[in-house]
């Protein structure tokens, strides 16, 4: 069974001058650090939390942790409880270390860099009698407002209380925390205020599953999003994309019900049956049987107007494995379609932070992924940027050279089964880097953009032609509207849907090697859920730390291939390289002004 | 509690027809209860207005959210009488959910209600409501099924249990028009008429379910004979046959929402409006002229012939002009269950009647969400005959038997 390792601490005031502790609620003086841990395998969480009373704890609120545990991490969240996906190691003298990207002193965030450590954390049971120890964690739920997800986040409370047994009160120990000096995430007041032990506990825990929400408490009023997680404004520099451009009308089948399914959390709507609604006389249907598989790059993004401790300098980077489609709003009575927006169905991602808002605030289902390179016969991990994981400094390894995408297992290690191979190696392609700059006035009138991501010929439903077809081919590259759902996953808040506008920079180059490219799609799903005790850093409802594909993605491979696997060539024309700069904004469904309304 | 309904377009022909029922309903400034405050874009006209009800005025444009915004604080209701509703609903129903009030308006635009029932859901996060079509378009019919069909309801006097066959819904002819109700008809000709069927719907993958789906017709291909006799009259009264044509109105749309609401799956729904032979010919024939509606100088001349039109009904035409509603209900196999025939003050004065009170109640009960007018009324049969609520005034029902009913 796992185990758990409980501190908790008073905290000296603060400074006259020092700001508010981020881990700590407003005027609280007591932290509560607690670290769940499989005693038999790598898992861990470590929760950072404010706590009543710190000589008896009863309620804690989780207000940052970290996990290695990738799936617990989405479940963690999906809970209420704010973790980021870190690796953290535990040495054999119980020494935690805690490594998650984070901004220190320099504009660009800090990858795989040591954030935290705990020292002096004995788990081992001293002799005497166990204690009762019954604590809860009062957590709170969010996700977007479906009327202005870009300014308002909803809330709901919900209260978690761990099974705990086996407990006993350790003795007052030396336990020692330090962390790097990072505004972002700021661990405050870690670091800056000392602490002074009150009480330190250990024993065994599970996290009991809540199937029927019954954890749930009220919902709280909206707050406001800029103050949470900065405003939605995003801005992505040095982005390189290479785009694969699959013909579902190449295998000759019907693929109508599997784009149905594919595109199937958008028509959310068409399932709910709440009284206080209109009769919804719309769905989402793909728009074309032609759909993205794309690998990105993002060399920077950052945020368009500062939110302090962040300012427009910082910036982070990403991987990113995307499924791209084309949908329609369509009137069941006129059968229109308007509204032409990208849909993500699956996306993989390698910046846990970009993970969190993509998840928690867009509606993305990102997944933890490694982007690996070959290199003297092995794979290595890059870090968002680009360089080589754990090596010494070197440049960004081309975007081409990533031949093995895997989902993460265990944050920081290359377990995990592989998603996607990629054979397109810049070194295959004389024209590799003949880039075509494109005007966007005009690209749209020649086909000096053939065999980029959509064209007038997909089109084959009468109700996606012409206007719709023109407006979707034409803003797939100068810009597009993306429509996602969020919550992802079951939250007991409404679910929205989210859009937002990409606008394209002027800089939009383009190129098309020469060659075939090829891809293999793995299928990645949980095993059946054994019956072995549950990992404490998974919760108990994960069953299982083997993480898995989206559903989306798994079907894209039964559609292309067996089911588990899918082999695919791509000549000459269907694949193709982009690099620009754009620009994200999140609409407002409130504002009659904007573009998305 | 006292509440603030704002009503913006006052300044036109319904809404000073509204403000003067809220007046009468005393909805004045110093009023003890609920108030009234008048809005629009016209300053001068607005305290004119004010002056003469003994209201408050907020002149703002629709143009800048900012405005809507502060013009909309410390609203509790806000009731949208500005037309084109094309232009104002949207922005006013966005603005409502902005500031936090609910929204009620008159729109009897079958296009801007399907646009607006988008908001529903977002209203009713924000624990808002919204009501689109609280004039005589669509409340009147509204009123009329929401009594009816608690007449149907197994707790009711009839005991019939969901299944039905086609509900129709008929006006008689209006006389009078204002402007802005003539530029609403000119924009009907183009489109088609949505009626209402029971259809097999795809709600989710391999989920199939017969459901009542939207449908149109073409503009002219369904008429009827209704009668619009009135029983009240004695046994000796004389049919009086009327051809009606069916019609795009919105009464289609909410008669879905309250069948549906109250557990009921009709067949067919249809909205009719009497046409005499000239209209049915002005009718067809403008149909088939729609296609150059779409060209400027065609649109040009109608806007003249519009123009030539009188402003608005004078206040003889309002006091004499009655509108007659009829409500039809059939079982499964064809059988009428309901024929209602409802007399109803001219549409504008109705209009002005049952919207204000669809604000004060709907500020009152705070049911959030997308309703209907007679949802939010909720009058039964006995108060329809008997015009017992102030803003039943005037009206009169005659719940004629239905051949086969039980």
């Amino acid at each position: 069974m796992p185990r758990f390792w409980l501190a908790t601490f008073t905290v000296a005031p603060p400074a006259a001058d020092e700001g508010p502790a981020a881990i700590l609620a407003p005027a609280s003086p007591n932290l509560a650090i607690e670290v769940l841990g499989d005693p038999g395998g790598p898992e861990y969480a470590v929760l950072l939390s404010t706590v009543d009373d710190p000589r008896h704890p009863r309620a804690l609120t989780c207000l940052l942790g970290f996990t290695n545990a990738a799936k617990a991490c989405n479940i963690w969240h999906d809970r209420g409880f704010p973790l980021v996906d870190a690796r953290i190691e535990r040495d054999k003298a119980g020494t935690i270390r805690v490594f998650s990207p984070y901004f220190g002193g320099e504009a660009p965030m800090r990858y795989d860099s040591l954030l935290l450590t705990m020292t002096g954390m004995a788990v081992e049971s001293p002799p005497g009698a166990e204690e009762a120890l019954e604590t809860r964690y009062d957590q709170v739920l969010a996700a977007p407002d479906a009327a202005q997800p870009d300014l308002l986040i909803t809330r709901r409370a919900t209260a978690w209380t761990p099974q705990r047994s086996g407990t006993y009160r350790l003795k007052a120990a030396d336990v020692q925390v330090d962390v790097a000096p990072s505004r972002y995430p700021s661990l405050a007041p870690l670091g800056t205020r000392p602490l002074t032990l009150a009480g330190a506990w250990s024993g065994q825990v599970v996290l009991p599953e809540d199937p029927k929400g019954a954890n749930r408490g009220a919902v709280l009023d909206r707050v406001n999003r800029a103050a949470v997680f900065g405003p939605p404004a995003f801005r992505f520099e040095n982005v390189e994309v290479l785009g694969f451009r699959i013909d579902l009308g190449a295998y000759g089948r019907d693929f109508g019900p599997d784009l149905d399914d594919l595109i199937r959390p958008l028509n959310f709507h068409l399932e709910s049956t709440a009284g206080a609604e209109a009769v919804w006389d719309f769905r989402y249907r793909a728009a074309t049987g032609t759909l993205l598989i794309e690998l990105l790059r993002y060399g920077s993004m950052r945020l368009k107007s500062p939110s302090p401790p962040m300012g427009l300098a910082d910036y982070q980077s990403q991987h990113e494995l995307v499924v791209r489609l084309l949908v329609g709003r369509v009137d069941d009575d006129t059968a229109q379609a308007h509204a032409p927006a990208v849909y993500v169905p699956a996306i993989f991602v390698d910046n846990p932070w970009s993970k969190v808002v993509g998840r928690d605030l867009q509606g993305f289902d990102k997944r933890m992924a490694n982007f690996c390179v070959r290199q003297d016969g092995r794979e290595i991990r890059l870090l968002p940027d680009g360089r080589v994981a754990g090596g010494a400094e070197s440049p960004p390894r081309p975007l081409g050279d990533i031949s093995v995408i895997r989902l993460v297992e265990e944050t920081g290690s290359l377990k995990g089964p592989a998603i996607l191979e990629l054979d397109c190696s810049p070194a295959s392609y004389e024209d590799w880097d003949a880039f075509d700059r494109i005007d966007l006035g005009l690209a749209l009138r020649g086909f000096s953009l053939v065999g980029t991501r959509w064209r007038q010929g997909d089109f084959d439903a009468a109700e996606f032609r012409r206007s719709f077809a023109r407006s979707a081919v034409a803003d797939s590259l100068r810009g597009f509207r993306s429509i996602q759902v969020s919550p992802v996953a079951e939250r007991g808040l409404d679910r929205a849907w989210i859009t937002g506008t990409f606008t394209v920079d002027e800089d939009l180059r383009i190129a098309r090697p020469s060659g075939v490219a090829s891809l293999i799609i793995h299928a990645a799903r949980s095993p059946e859920r054994a019956p072995a005790a549950p990992s404490s850093a998974a919760p108990a409802a994960t069953g299982t730390a083997i993480p898995a594909a989206p559903r989306a993605w798994n079907l894209l491979c039964k559609m292309l291939g067996d089911g588990d696997r899918a082999q695919i060539s791509l000549p000459t024309g269907s694949w193709y390289r982009l690099v620009c700069s754009m620009d994200l904004t999140i609409d407002d469904g409130l504002d009659w002004t904007s573009p998305g309304s | 509690m006292s509440h603030t309904v704002l009503l913006y377009g006052a300044t036109g022909f319904s809404g000073r027809l509204i403000a003067a029922e809220g007046q009468r309903q005393d909805m004045a400034r110093d009023s003890p209860g609920d108030r009234m405050v008048l809005a629009g874009r016209d300053g001068h006209q607005l305290e004119e207005l004010g002056l003469r009800h003994g209201m408050e005025y907020r002149a703002f444009g629709l143009d800048d959210r900012g405005d809507v915004h502060r013009g909309l604080r410390d609203v509790d209701v806000v009731i949208n009488a500005a037309g084109p509703f094309d232009l104002t609903a949207e922005r006013l129903g966005k603005g409502a959910i902005d500031a936090g009030c609910h929204y009620v308006d008159i729109n009897g635009e079958v296009d801007v209600y399907k646009r607006l029932d988008d908001l529903g859901r977002s209203a009713a996060q924000r624990g808002l409501a919204m009501v689109c079509s609280a004039g005589h378009t669509a409340a009147a019919s509204d009123l009329l099924l929401e009594a009816a069909l608690d007449e149907l309801s197994p707790g009711g006097t009839a005991g019939y249990e969901g299944a039905l066959g086609a509900v129709r819904i008929a006006m008689s002819r209006v006389l009078s028009l204002s402007r802005g109700s003539a530029e609403t008809l000119w924009r009907s000709l183009r489109e088609q008429v949505t009626v209402v069927h029971l259809a097999e719907t795809e709600r989710a993958p391999g989920k199939i379910a017969r459901e009542p789906r939207l449908w149109h017709e073409p503009v002219g291909k369904l008429e009827r004979t209704f009668d619009f006799r009135d029983h009240g009259l004695g046994p000796a009264a004389k049919r009086d046959l009327r051809i009606a044509s069916a019609t795009n109105l919105v009464d289609t749309l909410t008669a879905r929402l309250t069948l549906a609401r109250k557990g009921f799956a009709a067949k067919r729904i249809e909205s009719y409006v009497e046409t005499g032979t000239a209209g049915r010919i002005g009718y067809q024939v403008g149909t088939l002229l729609a296609p150059l509606a779409a060209i400027p100088w065609v649109r040009s001349l109608a806007r003249q012939q519009i123009d030539f039109l009188a402003l608005e009904p004078s206040p003889e035409e309002l006091r004499e002009e009655r509108q007659i509603v009829l409500l039809e209900i059939e079982d499964p196999f064809r059988t009428p269950v309901i024929d209602w025939r409802w007399e109803t003050p001219n549409p504008y004065q109705f209009t002005a009647q049952v919207v204000v009170a669809v604000a004060r109640t709907t500020a009152r009960r705070r049911t959030p969400g997308w309703r209907t007018p007679g949802e939010v009324l909720g009058v039964r049969k006995d108060q329809l005959a008997g015009g017992l609520e102030d803003f039943l005034r005037d009206c009169h029902l005659d719940a004629r038997t239905a051949p086969g009913a039980p």
